[in-house]
């Protein structure tokens, strides 16, 4: 039977509690996302258990979280001792994981040589307060720099991903301890449609999946229609090459989604929903079908949920690999079974989505967000950001940089923030040339604009877009024709076919820029290139379509000088 | 060709009729619209005036070969179509007589009206229109070469030259829309296409994928419009028309693009539009690639064409598929869903492999294709082609089909 409101909370004031004994005992956190396990977290993880058995140890408890978001120094594991800061590790192996088992868990030294930092990323602000430290946990060893004053935690702002490298994302019972599904009983005991959509509105938060479009705004035209059959759905078809914000939040923190899905299923009146997420992150699946499970369990999903007379359920729905089915009206093809292939906006999906019924998409990040907005309200969540674009932004950054990982910070913060202080900089040896934002959809922005504020507007006046968050940082030792073609490559062999422009116009495009690029081109070649993309950009059917040349134009913008050197040698 | 006339009128139809009838119209969509009595305007204004007068029309429906009994069999057990003929009391076919058999058939539950009587078989001309040339012999008329244009067959036997005329009916109410297409004040009813209000006025917008019997698609983009108001170009053919919209159908930038991508069609595949002998002008089978091609001038495309050759579909007895003139609009696709109730032929593969397949991407006579020729009449360009069409301007041989048994 599912749960009632009063159990709920008496499982967070459990939860709580039993985290405060949880400190009398040795604690070691394995941070398993999909990043973590291609690095060997799963071998490590097998390693510290043989080790608690062999050695029969006890009072050790190991703890499997999500990605804790430094990709690029997986595996990562954390060791906390009861009364000390707890330690983190990187590039563990399991020889390492077997020192560390012996000298730091079972023998209370801290091994130096493994160590990355000291303390955990959701004290970060008590921290940063207290000059680096907490009560009740002793500094052991302090030549380990503090996560303070490590830039790539220190600037970020966790709000999506606060739970991160934290809980257990396959134990609702630790969500719940964090506040998890109070947005969803407020809304669902205290809250109607109205005002709902009003806080939504209120805290100007915007579509993260790329296009901006107001969050709240989107649910207002949904909740409009007449009611009857609606749908509300979530877009976890992450497809952009460089980009992995949502698949990290999948697998550390489902259940914000699902909350983020609940809620939004109140303020618009559906009672079915579906999460389409792509087939390839096949632990995101896994983990969003045990929470979805779960929940059911608990009387959060399902009929009358909490006793409050509400009923939604999700179900998951996987892609087939297809890049063109993350786009809104092609994602809903294929939930019905058809080919996926975007259809001609007007009607909106508001208005006729899913099996022809008002519909609302959002993407992951921006339903993570909302339980927070909704427990916390409008205003906390307006606090940071710009005038136009509020709350954070997780991005992935990629490429030629020393820190790959997934980074929160509150939008606008200057993209030279994001590379150097967060990235640690390009790799050794090389220059900074340009950062891709935005996937093929997007556009690069050179070293001369580094400063530009990371904001819908102003990366759309330079040429790029916030996109969904992918991060390609791209040094100098490559070329712009390379990096067009790059793009190109993808968009051709992703379009649909449906439309020509989408499905010639790229084919062409990449032609002429295979043809550059093998030195076969000529002066007129350049020209034929803006004409094409430029036609492309007013003329295809899809958001997809349409924006898929524009790394050609924003490679153009900024690096004409090396298009015109590579077709010099034919004039 | 088989020629039929209407022979009833209006009146006579609704005294058949009560209003508590629930009626569904449907038309075959070959022999019998070119004779002016079938098709999706007909149906259209049909429904319309019973509509005005009061009467209950549940839905219409356009049958690709109305006399072949399996088709109109799955057309009354289509997924999309079955609750509206089960809920039916009375069906009105557009067809000839020897369709109405096998519609009395399969609806023999309900009460059938016949429209049309079928007098004989004849052929379509060039000046003429269609005309009757052999008469069944319960027709008082003699077998004639040059043929009876219909309206004097109707004279002669005392039948209707014309569809049924709208005045008949009292004026239905309709909500309308006032709006500018390119300077021009319209008026239409509220929710109409774009497309087909433009072309009814005059205003001529270029398209390709477009076909006034199926959905819109919006699939060649060579009919964006500019809507003022709309962030990006819409295209005519998806678009309702509303109140005070202010369109522009035609200026230079809209030409270049139009420009453009027919250049990006002409160097996909091996469109010969210049010398493709599909250009005929023969109002059924006439080639809407290459009367655009023409239309803007184009002789040549700029772009690389890298296409390999694909093999000829010749597998059908009746259908030609060369792959390689398709332009992948999609038409045939709709047509065999939306008019064959069929479902046969589809896409596969994406991007520019992307094809048009029939069943699970098998030859034509390997897969379920009724050869129904809904697909076939669609096609705006030589890929989907009746197969007799292709011996055009060889010598005919005789050759003896059957024995002479006075020898």
């Amino acid at each position: 039977m599912g749960k009632t409101i009063a159990e709920i909370n008496g499982i967070r004031d459990n939860v709580i509690k039993k985290e405060a004994e949880d400190k009398k005992l040795i604690r070691i956190y394995v941070h398993m996302g999909t990043c973590g396990i291609a690095s060997g977290a799963t071998s490590v993880l097998t390693t510290l258990r043989k080790e608690i058995k062999e050695n029969k140890f006890k009072g050790a408890k190991i703890i499997t979280t999500g990605c804790a978001g430094i990709c690029s120094k997986e595996p990562l594991i954390t060791v906390a001792l009861p009364g000390q800061e707890p330690i983190m590790y990187e590039y563990i192996n399991d020889e390492k994981a077997k020192e560390i088992f012996a000298s730091h868990v079972m023998g209370g030294e801290i091994v130096t040589e493994y160590a990355f930092l000291r303390g955990m990323e959701t004290q970060l602000k008590e921290r940063m307060e207290n000059n680096g430290i907490i009560e009740g946990e002793a500094v052991v060893d302090s030549s380990i720099p503090g996560i303070e004053e490590v830039p790539f935690f220190a600037v970020q702002e966790q709000r999506v991903m606060k739970n991160r490298g934290l809980i257990d994302p396959n134990n609702i019972d630790h969500y719940i301890g964090r506040d998890g599904y109070q947005g969803a009983i407020k809304v669902l005991t205290s809250m109607d449609s109205a005002e709902i959509i009003k806080v939504v509105l209120d805290s100007g938060i915007r579509g993260r999946g790329g296009a901006g479009f107001p969050t709240g705004l989107k649910w207002k035209f949904a909740a409009q229609e007449p009611d009857g059959m609606k749908y509300m759905l979530c877009n976890a078809d992450e497809g952009d090459p460089g980009a992995f914000m949502d698949r990290s939040v999948l697998e550390s923190d489902p259940h914000s989604v699902i909350e983020g899905m609940i809620i939004a299923s109140k303020a618009i009146g559906a009672h079915m929903g579906y999460i389409y997420c792509r087939a390839e992150y096949p632990l995101a699946v896994e983990t969003l079908n045990k929470a979805i499970k779960k929940a059911r369990a608990y009387g959060l999903l399902g009929e009358n949920i909490l006793g409050t007379g509400f009923d939604f359920d999700i179900e998951v729905y996987e892609g087939a690999g297809a890049f063109v089915c993350g786009e809104e009206t092609a994602l809903m093809r294929s939930i019905e079974g058809l080919r996926g292939n975007p259809r001609p906006k007007p009607p909106f999906p508001a208005h006729a989505g899913l099996w022809e019924k008002p519909t609302v998409l959002n993407n992951v990040e921006t339903l993570a967000n909302i339980p927070q907005i909704i427990y916390k309200g409008s205003e906390w969540y307006a606090g940071i950001g710009t005038e136009k674009s509020k709350g954070t932004k997780v991005f992935s950054i990629t490429g030629d940089i020393n820190n790959v990982g997934c980074v929160e910070v509150p939008i606008g913060t200057a993209l030279s923030t994001i590379v150097n202080d967060i990235g640690g900089g390009v790799v050794e040896g090389k220059r900074f040339k340009a950062a891709q934002l935005g996937g093929p959809s997007g556009g690069c922005i050179p070293l001369a604009h580094i400063d530009v504020p990371v904001d819908y507007e102003t990366l759309q006046e330079y040429g790029s877009i916030m996109g969904s968050g992918g991060m390609i940082v791209i040094t100098d030792d490559k070329s712009a024709v390379d990096i067009a073609k790059f793009f190109m490559e993808f968009c051709t062999e992703e379009s649909c076919g449906k439309c020509i422009p989408g499905r010639e116009g790229t084919k062409q495009i990449l032609n002429i820029l295979n043809k550059i690029e093998s030195g076969r081109g000529d002066a007129s070649d350049i020209p034929k290139l803006e004409e094409l993309a430029s036609v492309i950009q007013k003329t295809a059917l899809c958001a997809l379509g349409k924006t898929s040349a524009n790394p050609v134009l924003s490679t153009l913008r900024y690096f004409r000088s090396e298009y015109e050197e590579a077709v010099s040698k034919n004039n | 060709m088989i020629i039929s006339l209407r022979s009833i009128s209006y009146d006579d139809l609704k005294k058949q009729l009560s209003k508590d009838d629930k009626i569904v119209i449907n038309s075959c969509s070959s022999c019998i619209v070119a004779c002016g009595v079938g098709g999706t305007s007909k149906m259209e204004t049909l429904e319309n005036m019973l509509k005005a007068d009061g009467y209950n029309v549940i839905g219409k429906d356009l049958i690709s070969i109305g006399c072949t009994l399996n088709l109109v069999e799955k057309h009354r057990k289509d997924i999309k179509k079955k609750d509206m003929y089960d809920e039916a009391t009375v069906i009105i076919p557009l067809i000839c007589e020897n369709g109405l058999k096998g519609i009395e058939h399969v609806f023999s539950d309900k009460k059938v009206i016949r429209i049309a009587k079928t007098l004989g078989t004849g052929n379509f001309t060039m000046d003429r229109g269609v005309v009757l040339t052999n008469p069944f012999e319960n027709v008082p008329m003699e077998a004639s070469v040059e043929g009876y244009e219909l309206f004097e067959v109707a004279e002669e036997l005392g039948l209707f030259e014309d569809f049924f005329d709208e005045f008949d009916a009292p004026e239905m109410e309709r909500e309308y829309a006032n709006f500018t297409v390119n300077g021009e004040e319209l008026t239409a009813e509220k929710g109409r296409n774009l497309l087909t209000v433009c072309e009814e006025n005059g205003i001529e917008i270029p398209h390709l994928c477009f076909d006034e019997e199926l959905t819109g698609a919006g699939v060649c983009r060579m009919c964006l419009v500019k809507i003022k108001g709309a962030r990006d170009l819409q295209p005519a053919c998806c678009t309702p028309v509303s109140d005070g919209m202010e369109v522009v159908t035609e200026d230079e930038e809209l030409n270049h693009y139009r420009r453009i991508i027919l250049e990006l069609v002409l160097a996909s595949r091996n469109h010969n539009c210049l010398t493709c002998s599909k250009g005929i002008p023969n109002p059924m089978f006439s080639c809407e690639l290459q009367k655009l091609m023409r239309k803007f001038g184009i002789e040549s495309s700029r772009y690389e064409n890298t296409s390999e050759p694909i093999t000829v579909d010749v597998s059908s007895p009746v259908i030609e598929y060369d792959a390689n003139k398709c332009i992948l609009c999609g038409r045939c696709v709709r047509a065999c869903e939306e008019i064959a109730g069929q479902c046969n032929i589809g896409f596969v593969n994406r991007g520019s492999d992307t094809m048009v397949a029939a069943g699970l991407n098998v030859q034509m006579d390997q897969s379920a294709c009724a050869a129904c020729m809904a697909c076939v009449n669609v096609c705006p360009t030589g890929a989907l082609s009746e197969r007799v069409i292709h011996f055009i301007g060889k010598d005919w041989k005789p050759v003896k089909v059957y024995a002479d048994y006075a020898e």
